[in-house]
């Protein structure tokens, strides 16, 4: 049943909580980068952030595309 | 069986960074469209070069699309864009299917309009594509089809008659087993129905 005062993404079942994001950071892509993008995620309240594409756009700007949850109703 | 009951597949797997891959897609899919005009054909999606960027593989699936209307593939599989990283959303599977249906009706009859010239690409490609596997079905009628599926001629995947899978699955029937349907199945016949 969903909980109407709760409600999460429906990803793959009922209140698993799934969200996509994609964004770009204004820094070059590198192994910093894409922690940091991981930690960007989970600071936004996101719980389980996997980074699914990192891609370097040119020299001064990556692409991330990642997966995660959201807790909170 | 005929041919009608011969269900064959073939799938959108070129790599993307190939220069006319598209072109090469299309001979390819019109080729096994027009050598079995009476054969359910299924289309599968690209799956090999599909990866993170989910809107590049979105735009991957799109094309798959526009091949498949485009040469009359009988049962087309819908491409997803996360299959390769989760089980796909239902968003994901709404997008799919919402981007199928908008290619399919917007492109329907886009087929009966356009012919490929002759000294074209993809004519070229349809009977390059059409003599190696010429050559390659009268080479293996040559030696056999147990030995081309040990050689490897399949997928390059080597399978010999001593190997594989399951023999422990095998059982040796009961007297009284039944199965309606084996000789049917035995008794053959070329109609449908």
């Amino acid at each position: 049943m969903v909980d109407l005062q709760n409600v999460k993404p429906y990803g793959d079942t009922l209140d698993d909580g799934m969200v996509q994001l994609s964004f770009t950071p204004p820094v070059a892509l590198s192994s910093v980068a894409k922690e940091a993008a991981r930690q960007l995620v989970a600071s936004m309240g996101l719980d389980e952030p996997a980074v699914a594409h990192a891609e370097a756009i040119s020299k001064e700007f990556s692409f991330f595309v990642s997966m995660q949850n959201v807790s909170k109703g | 069986m005929v041919s009608e009951q011969l269900g064959l597949g073939h799938a959108f797997e070129i790599d993307p960074e190939t220069s006319n891959g598209f072109l090469y897609e299309l001979a390819q899919a019109q080729l096994v469209r027009e050598v079995f005009p009476h054969s359910p054909i299924k289309y599968m999606p690209p799956t090999k070069f599909m990866a993170g960027n989910i809107f590049k593989g979105h735009v991957q699936d799109t094309l798959f699309n526009v091949c498949s209307i485009m040469t009359g593939q009988s049962i087309h599989l819908l491409g997803i864009l996360t299959e390769t990283i989760h089980t796909p959303l239902i968003q994901d599977r709404f997008l799919s299917i919402e981007s199928a249906r908008y290619v399919f009706d917007n492109m329907r009859n886009l087929a009966d309009e356009i012919y490929f010239r002759e000294d074209g690409v993809i004519q070229e490609r349809a009977s390059e594509v059409l003599e190696k596997a010429v050559a390659l079905l009268e080479e293996i009628a040559e030696m056999g089809l147990m030995q081309a599926l040990a050689t490897g001629y399949f997928a390059d995947i080597s399978r010999t008659p001593e190997g594989g899978k399951g023999l422990n699955g095998v059982i040796i029937r009961e007297d009284g087993y039944l199965n309606p349907f084996i000789p049917l199945m035995l008794k053959g016949g070329r109609t449908n129905g």
